[in-house]
C-alpha cells in the first residue's frame, strides 16, 4: 500500500542519481567515517599538559621542586622561565602560556620556617571553563604538595584541621574517558546533519532546474513524491550508521552493554526524523544555496550545542533548554549513551521512541501539506 | 578589470540580497543565534541534579549534606538504600550520590579524619570531572569550618609551613560565559557563512553553466574570485558589526576593550581565508551535492576542533599538526587576542601571517585551476 508503483519509481529514480554519480556515493559513505575518526581523536575534553610559564623569584631548589610537582602531574606543562613580570604578561596577552605562576623571593625562606609563602598565580580567563578546570588542578597539586610539607616537617600533622577523605567514583566510564561519551555522541550528531543537508536540496534542485515540472504534471500524489524522495536517504542515513557502530566498537572500542536490536530500532526512527526535516527545508525555499544554509544553520551547531552532546542539558540556562526540547537529537543523544554506556533497555526509553515518532509523523506531515503541486 | 570588477560585485550583491529567505538566515545567524548562545549554555556544573545519601543522619552529616546547593548541586532527592542509588543514576534523574557513612560525624571527632564517598554518572566525562572537583572543594571548606568550630586551627596546632595560593583569572575575572559563548558564536557563524556561500553559489553557477558565460567575457577567472571575496567580506563584516554592536557589546557588557579598528581588518583577513576553503571546495567539486560532503567534512571539523572547544594540548600529534590548517584557529587566537587581552599587531603577527598565507595558497591553487574546473 505505502510502497505502491508511483512512490517506487520516485525512489528509484533517485537511487539511480545517487548510484550514477560514483564520487558522491564514495563520498557519502567514507566523509562520515572521516568526521568520526577526526572527532573521535580530536575533540578530547580532557584538559591536561595547560602551558604554563614561571616567574621564579627565588630560584631554589624548594622553588623548583614545586614548579616540578606542577610539570609532572601530567595536568601542566611548563613553557618556560621568565625573568621580569612585564615579559609573563606579554605571553599571557600572545596566548602562549595559560598560565603563570609568580613565586615570591623569600619562598625557601618562609617555608623553612614553617611559615605560609603566597604564590601568585594568573590564568588566562578568555576560556572560562578551561580557567576553571585549571584553578581546581592547581589547588589539588598544590594541597598535595602542602601536605607533603607537613609531613616532612613534623610527622603527622597531629590535631591539626580535620581531615575528610573524598573518595570518587564514576559509574559507566569509571576512567572518565571522554572519547566513549564523545564517539557515541559523534553517532548522534553525525546521523542528523548528513541526511538533514543530504535531503536539505533533493526538491529545490528540482525547482532550481525545473524537473518539478514533471511532478506537477503527473498522477503523483504529493505524499507519495515525498516519500519516494525519503526512502533513498534513509537508506543512505543507515549504512552511515552501521558504519559508525562498528567503529566505535571496533577502532574506538567504546563499551556497548546494550541491545543491538533497540539502538537499530531507534537510529531508523532517528534517521527519518533527520530526512524528513531536510524534506521540509526542501519544500519551503526556493534555492539550493538558502537551503544549504539553513540546514547547516539547523543542524551542525544545535547539534553540538545543545544536544547534551558536551553540555548538560541540566546546567543549560532557559533558552538552551528551550533549544534542547525542539532538538530531535536530544532524545537520541540520551538513549543512545544509556544504550551504549548503562546497558538500559526500552522500559526507559520508550517516551524518547515515541518523541521520535511524533517528530518524524509531524515533519513529513508538514513536508507533505505544505508541498504546492502548482507553479508560483 | 576595474569596471569588470564593479559589474561582477553588482551581480553578486544582487544574487545575495534577492533571495530573502538567505538574508533571514543570515540575520539570525548574527543576532537572534549568538543571542541564545550566549544565554543558553555554559560549560560551568550548574544545577547538578545530586542525590544525597545520608548513613550517618547526625547533625554534621546534615550540615554537609546542607552544603551541596546552589548554584552548582541541585538537591533532588534524599535516599537510604543502594538499590535507590543505583535506579537514580541509571534512569539518569540524578547524575551525583553524597554517599556520607555511617559513623561519620564519630570517626571526625574522634580520630579527626573521615572518608565521604561521592558517585558521578560519568557518561559526560567532563561535566562528571568539574562537578567532582567542586564536590572536593566543599569537603574541603567544611573541614577548614569545623576545625574552626572545634577549635582545632593551625593557630592551635603548631606552625605548619604551606604555599597559600592567590589565583586570579585575567582578561575575564568572573569567567563570564556570555563573552565566551557569544563570541565563539560569531566566529562559528562567520566561518559557516564565509565557507559555504561561495562554495555553493560557485558550484551552481558552474551546474547551470552561467559560469562558462563568464568565462567568455573579458573578466579574468582572478577578477571573478576577487569579486566574491569582496561581495562575502562585506556582507560578513557588517553582519559581525550588527552582532558586535547590537548584542555582544550591549546585552552581554563585553568590555570596549582592544583594537575594534585591527579586529574588523583581522576579520576581514579571516573571511578572505574563509572564502579560499570555500572557492577550494567549489574547485575540487562538480555538483552541488558532493559540494555538500566537502563542505561537511571541512567545516565540521574546522568549527569544533580548532581550539574553541578543546584544548589543542589535549589532542594527540597529528591532530594538533592538522589543526594548523584551520584558518578558525588563527582567527580565534587574534579575535580573543584583540577582544579580550587587548593584543595588538605586535602580539598576533604570526597569526596573521599565518592567515594570509593560507588564504594567499588557497586562491592561488583555484586560480591555477580555475579553467579546468570552472571552464
Amino acid at each position: 500500500m505505502l510502497l505502491n508503483r508511483r512512490v517506487r519509481a520516485v525512489a528509484g529514480k533517485e537511487i539511480k542519481e545517487i548510484y550514477r554519480d560514483r564520487l558522491y556515493l564514495a563520498m557519502a559513505m567514507v566523509v562520515p567515517v572521516m568526521v568520526l575518526i577526526l572527532f573521535g581523536y580530536g575533540l578530547a575534553l580532557d584538559v591536561k599538559d595547560i602551558p604554563f610559564g614561571v616567574l621564579d623569584q627565588n630560584r631554589s631548589s624548594w622553588s623548583r621542586e614545586y614548579v616540578d610537582r606542577l610539570g609532572r602531574s601530567g595536568y601542566f606543562s611548563l613553557r618556560r622561565y621568565f625573568l621580569r613580570p612585564g615579559a609573563m604578561d606579554e605571553e599571557l596577552v600572545r596566548g602562549g602560556i595559560r598560565l603563570g605562576l609568580i613565586i615570591p623571593p623569600d619562598f625557601e625562606r618562609r617555608l623553612g620556617l614553617g611559615q605560609e609563602s603566597e604564590v601568585q598565580a594568573l590564568i588566562d580567563g578568555s576560556f572560562p571553563d578551561r580557567a576553571e578546570t585549571s584553578r581546581s588542578y592547581l589547588e589539588a597539586v598544590t594541597e598535595a604538595y602542602n601536605l607533603e610539607l607537613a609531613r616532612r616537617g613534623q610527622g603527622v600533622a597531629g590535631r591539626g584541621i580535620p581531615w575528610i577523605a573524598v573518595q570518587t567514583r564514576a559509574w559507566f566510564n569509571a576512567d572518565l574517558e571522554s572519547k566513549n561519551f564523545i564517539v557515541p555522541g559523534m553517532m548522534v550528531t553525525i546521523l542528523f546533519f548528513f541526511p538533514v543537508l543530504l535531503s536539505s536540496i533533493t526538491i529545490v534542485r528540482e525547482k532550481e532546474s525545473g524537473s518539478i515540472f514533471n511532478i506537477y504534471c503527473s498522477p503523483l500524489r504529493r505524499w507519495e513524491y515525498v516519500l519516494g524522495k525519503l526512502l533513498p536517504y534513509l537508506g543512505l542515513g543507515l549504512v552511515n550508521y552501521v558504519m559508525v557502530y562498528l567503529l566505535s566498537y571496533y577502532l574506538f572500542r567504546v563499551p556497548f552493554r546494550g541491545s543491538f536490536v533497540l539502538l537499530t530500532v531507534a537510529a531508523l526512527l532517528y534517521v527519518g526524523v533527520s530526512t524528513a526535516w531536510g524534506l521540509l527545508l526542501s519544500v519551503l525555499l526556493r534555492t539550493q544555496v538558502a537551503a544549504m544554509l539553513l540546514g547547516m544553520v539547523s543542524s551542525v551547531i544545535p547539534a553540538f550545542l545543545y544536544s547534551g552532546f558536551f553540555i548538560a542539558v541540566n546546567s543549560m540556562g532557559t533558552s538552551g533548554r528551550i533549544m534542547a526540547a525542539l532538538l530531535p537529537p536530544t532524545y537520541f543523544m540520551e538513549m543512545v549513551r544509556g544504550i551504549y554506556l548503562k546497558g538500559l533497555g526500552v522500559r526507559v526509553y520508550w517516551s524518547n521512541l515515541l518523541v521520535l515518532l511524533l517528530f518524524f509523523i509531524c515533519l513529513m506531515a508538514l513536508s507533505v501539506s505544505l508541498l504546492r503541486k502548482r507553479v508560483g | 578589470m576595474f569596471t569588470g570588477l564593479l559589474a561582477l560585485l553588482r551581480k553578486e550583491y544582487l544574487q545575495f540580497f534577492r533571495d530573502r529567505a538567505l538574508i533571514m538566515v543570515v540575520l539570525y545567524l548574527f543576532t537572534v543565534d549568538i543571542y541564545i548562545a550566549g544565554t543558553g549554555f555554559n560549560l560551568e556544573v550548574r544545577n547538578y541534579p545530586t542525590a544525597i545519601y545520608d548513613g550517618d543522619n547526625t547533625q554534621i552529616s546534615v550540615q554537609l549534606a546542607e552544603k551541596f546547593r546552589l548554584p552548582h548541586f541541585r538537591v533532588t532527592r534524599l535516599i537510604y538504600t543502594d538499590s535507590e542509588m543505583e535506579t537514580l543514576l541509571n534512569e539518569g534523574s540524578v547524575s551525583l550520590v553524597v554517599v556520607i557513612p555511617h559513623n561519620f560525624a564519630r570517626s571526625l571527632a574522634e580520630t579527626n579524619h573521615a572518608e565521604l564517598q561521592v558517585i558521578t554518572d560519568g557518561t559526560l566525562s567532563n561535566t562528571a570531572l568539574l562537578a567532582l572537583a567542586y564536590a572536593g572543594r566543599i569537603a574541603q571548606d567544611f573541614a577548614q569550618e569545623l576545625g574552626e568550630r572545634w577549635g582545632r586551627s593551625e593557630a592551635a596546632g603548631e606552625v605548619r609551613p604551606q604555599v597559600r595560593l592567590k589565583s586570579r583569572i585575567a582578561f575575564n575575572p568572573n569567567r563570564k560565559f556570555e563573552w565566551f559563548n557569544s563570541l565563539i558564536e560569531l566566529f562559528s557563524s562567520i566561518t559557516v557563512v564565509a565557507i559555504l556561500l561561495p562554495a555553493a553559489a560557485a558550484v551552481r553557477e558552474k551546474e547551470a553553466g552561467t559560469i562558462e558565460q563568464l568565462l567568455v567575457t573579458p573578466v579574468t577567472p582572478m577578477t571573478i574570485m576577487l569579486a566574491k571575496v569582496i561581495s562575502m567580506a562585506s556582507i560578513v563584516l557588517t553582519a559581525s558589526c550588527l552582532s558586535l554592536f547590537l548584542v555582544i557589546y550591549p546585552v552581554f557588557n563585553l568590555p570596549w576593550r582592544g583594537n575594534l579598528l585591527l579586529y574588523l581588518a583581522a576579520t576581514a583577513l579571516y573571511v578572505f581565508s574563509a572564502t579560499g576553503v570555500g572557492l577550494f571546495i567549489a574547485t575540487v567539486s562538480r555538483t552541488l551535492p558532493q559540494t555538500i560532503l566537502l563542505i561537511l567534512m571541512l567545516l565540521t571539523p574546522i568549527l569544533f576542533l580548532s581550539g574553541s572547544w578543546t584544548p589543542p594540548e589535549a589532542m594527540p600529534l597529528w591532530m594538533r599538526l592538522i589543526t594548523y590548517l584551520s584558518p578558525l584557529k588563527s582567527y580565534i587566537s587574534i579575535a580573543y587576542g584583540i577582544l579580550l587581552r587587548e593584543a595588538g599587531l605586535g602580539h598576533l603577527w604570526r597569526e596573521l601571517a599565518a592567515l594570509g598565507l593560507l588564504g594567499l595558497s588557497l586562491f592561488g591553487f583555484c586560480a591555477l585551476r580555475f579553467r579546468q574546473s570552472f571552464g
